[in-house]
């Protein structure tokens, strides 16, 4: 499987090395564009500009299998959900 | 006579000084060497840490006010939780599902320097998108 985390933030320059220490992942960046998390419905939940925490899991087909949106301010999946999701996927 | 009587007023005067002062001083929080007491926050131990003043009997009458006046100042467990609230956002735009077939394609830039397309991992494995607030 592959995770791809989105930041809406500007990850260019230093805020890159400050964001990528240690992590095995990619972490993509829109900068100002917002098309991406608005196409998730995700955009602006709180008024603050910025993407709500959220996941959505996508099958091998390209199919939207399971999703968690931030609809708190603290939204957090636990690590065990979201293991349980991707094996019902098989 | 007259001046036993008015070294006796002055005496009065001035120990009545003395305990208001130290109603003052409780009051604001005492001295750093009473801080350990008061957090027990018990009557009783408000009017120990008085050792300057202990023949002032006047001090003994006013301590159980005092104890009253430091409690609130206290900061409670209820209170600590509660002080966030205010400034936490809260939702205003509800979130519009995703009502295509396919999850919504992007080409997005990372930091390692790679482009990403989601369509790409399409038929090879799943692919777990996580939005997220700044960076880790």
């Amino acid at each position: 499987m592959q995770l791809l985390a989105i930041s809406t933030d500007n990850l260019e320059g230093p805020a890159a090395l400050a964001a990528g220490r240690g992590y095995m992942f990619p972490i993509l960046y829109t900068s100002l564009d917002t098309s991406v998390p608005e196409s998730y419905g995700v955009f602006n939940l709180f008024g603050d500009g910025l993407a709500s925490a959220s996941m959505f899991l996508i099958d091998e087909n390209g199919e939207i299998a399971w999703q968690s949106i931030g609809e708190n301010y603290r939204h957090q999946v636990e690590g065990a959900e979201i293991v349980e999701q991707v094996n019902k996927l098989g | 006579m007259g001046t036993i009587l008015r070294r006796n007023i002055r005496m009065v005067l001035a120990i009545s000084l003395l305990a208001a002062l130290f109603a003052l001083t409780a009051a604001c929080g005492g001295s750093p060497a009473e801080s350990p007491v008061l957090t027990n926050s018990t009557t009783s131990a408000i009017v120990t840490p008085a050792p300057n003043i202990a023949t002032a009997t006047q001090v003994t009458s006013i301590s159980p006010d005092e104890a009253a006046v430091e409690t609130p100042a206290k900061p409670t467990p209820t209170a600590m939780a509660q002080a966030p609230e205010p400034t936490e956002p809260v939702l205003i735009n509800t979130p519009v599902p995703v009502t295509a077939d396919l999850a919504p394609d992007f080409t997005l830039p990372s930091i390692q320097g790679t482009e990403y397309t989601l369509s790409d991992f399409r038929g090879e494995q799943p692919v777990l998108v996580v939005f997220y607030r700044a960076y880790w």
